[in-house]
């Protein structure tokens, strides 16, 4: 590691099972398309409609920062657009971390848990069927 | 599959979901990054999936880079 700030290695990564994994889908897809609806009403406002394309090109690139942390650059689209994908994408990318799936452990109670990387690329992967089909 | 359990899993989803090529020149560009908080992708990473996560995938990184071909 080249930063000293990084926490050393010490076990595998532990996440929580899902009890529900179709659920938990169908809300997170109703979320995300919340936040994509939203973008796409500011972006026609800079003179840009987002396209399935545009859609594929930023779900690819949530998928590929998943599995390796890269950032997307959108090379060959002009200025405004590559903006607004950007935006997209950073709107998009914080949302692993700000989404907490629910576990029920008993009758009442609810056990909220981080987000996987698998289980947001299956949401990616889900969202961009369900509106670039 | 809800989290990568292994080395392979995570290999078969970046080379097949992600669509990317592990590549030896890509492997190292992508280790140097991770070991980099202060870059603003690697920070999203951090706080989206933690630090055990981000060190486990910097560890898989150099064991693609150990099998790269090219």
């Amino acid at each position: 590691m080249d930063d000293p700030g990084l926490p050393e290695p010490a076990s595998a990564p532990v996440f929580p099972e899902i009890d529900n994994p179709r659920r938990e889908k169908s809300r997170i897809l109703g979320r995300l398309l919340a936040i994509i609806g939203d973008h796409s009403v500011s972006a026609e406002r800079v003179g840009v409609r987002l396209s399935p394309t545009d859609l594929k090109l930023v779900f690819e690139a949530l998928r590929a920062h998943a599995c390796s942390g890269s950032a997307p650059d959108f090379i060959g689209h002009d200025e405004i657009r590559r903006y607004v994908l950007g935006t997209l994408f950073a709107e998009l990318v914080e949302e692993p971390s700000n989404i907490l799936y629910t576990t029920s452990t008993g009758p009442d109670t609810m056990r909220y848990g981080a987000m996987t990387p698998a289980f947001w690329i299956e949401c990616l992967d889900l969202l961009e069927r369900t509106i670039c089909p | 599959m809800h989290t990568f359990a292994n080395y392979y899993e995570w290999r078969s989803a970046i080379t097949g979901s992600c669509g990317l090529i592990l590549g030896r020149a890509y492997c190292r560009e992508r280790i140097t990054a991770l070991g980099n908080a202060s870059i603003p992708s690697t920070a999203a990473f951090l706080e989206a999936y933690g630090g055990l996560y981000l060190n486990q995938v910097s560890e898989w990184f150099r064991q693609a880079e150990s099998e790269a071909t090219e």
